[in-house]
């Protein structure tokens, strides 16, 4: 038989902890998955920002399938729900039928998707993952750039939802029900184009965005 | 830590992952997900086989699809053999944990740490 060495002491793991920013190890001295020590809490609630208080949306330029560029540009004028989102993620493929049925219903109403998946592998596991599901909506692939931009995505799914004037009215962290989505698309919907100031730069967003909720 | 040369030792890895999260077993249900990885480099102490604990196949509220995963505490064991001709004294094995975590809400980005075990080798 062979001898068992337990890993798991405080001298062994010295090492290991203090890579992942902890001076101390644990006291079972065992290994704690650290990035999970941030809880996704998602707030189900389907409130918009108020106009006056939306920032403008980071402008960012990604490729889809096709390799055609993408802009926020794109879609002025129109409501737009922009996922990040990744083929591992199961709550993110809970969303993908809901996101399908409100592209289909609104789309001739001033509504569009825009899916940008964070998967390392890019196209390679985006592509057979949409067309398995049949996914219509447009979809790019995101970078760390982007990512930055929207406050660093650090958990999935994450969702903006944006109205006529390219200004972030809601942002989800985490699954949200169906039903809240589908509210906040149909008031924006029917909201009117505020008069928006041109600049939707970054820099602005970066400045002035609010705190995603995330907690500590 | 010591290992005698030429022998097969089994070292125990004790993994926690905070209430509430779970991450995929090393053989998920689903082909899209991130199974939990443990590997090794090689050096004086080679892994033969590295086993990991019985997954849970759990229901949750954002899959309609059960899942194969670890919650809370548990063990993945490696098997090492050392090299019968290896210098004696001190070395580590040097290895990763790769994983992806997800709560009841969402997803975690896969993660990769690090892992060091220092073992003495004696005759």
């Amino acid at each position: 038989m062979s001898p068992k060495l337990f890993a798991g002491t405080a001298a062994a793991f010295a090492l290991i902890l203090s890579g992942c920013s902890q001076s101390t190890p644990p006291p079972s001295g065992q290994i704690v998955f650290e990035k999970a020590q941030k809880e996704i809490a998602a707030e189900d609630d389907a409130t918009l920002k108020p106009v006056d208080t939306r920032k403008p949306a980071p402008t960012f330029e990604l490729k889809d399938a096709n390799g055609a560029k993408v802009t926020l540009a794109d879609y002025k004028g129109k409501v737009v729900l922009l996922n990040f989102w990744a083929t591992w993620c199961v709550p993110c493929k809970a969303e993908i039928p809901w996101f399908q049925e409100f592209d289909k219903n609104f789309k001739d109403k001033g509504f569009a998707v825009l899916g940008v998946s964070l998967d390392e592998e890019g196209w390679n596991a985006v592509k057979p993952y949409v067309e398995e599901r049949k996914i219509t909506y447009r979809m790019v692939i995101g970078s760390e750039e982007v990512s930055t931009l929207y406050g660093g995505i650090d958990s999935l799914p994450t969702t903006f939802m944006i109205d006529k004037d390219g200004k972030i009215a809601a942002i989800h962290t985490g699954l949200v029900s169906k039903a809240t989505y589908q509210k906040q698309l149909e008031s924006l919907l029917t909201e009117g184009s505020h008069a928006a100031r041109p600049d939707n730069s970054a820099r602005e967003y970066a400045l002035f965005r609010p705190p995603l909720q995330r907690a500590e | 830590m010591k290992a005698k040369l030429g022998s097969t030792i089994e070292v125990h890895l004790p993994l926690e992952l905070r209430g509430g999260f779970h991450v995929n077993s090393n053989k998920p249900l689903d082909k899209t997900l991130i199974p939990l990885k443990v590997t090794w480099q090689d050096g004086l102490l080679g892994a033969t086989e590295v086993v990991f604990p019985r997954p849970v196949v759990e229901k949750y509220k954002f899959s309609k699809d059960p899942l194969s995963v670890y919650t809370g505490n548990f063990e993945v064991v490696t098997k090492f053999k050392v090299a019968p001709t290896a210098p004696l004294g001190p070395t580590a094995i040097n290895g990763e944990v790769r994983y992806q975590a997800c709560n009841d809400n969402g997803c975690q980005f896969p993660t990769t740490l690090k892992v060091a075990i220092q073992v003495t080798l004696v005759r």
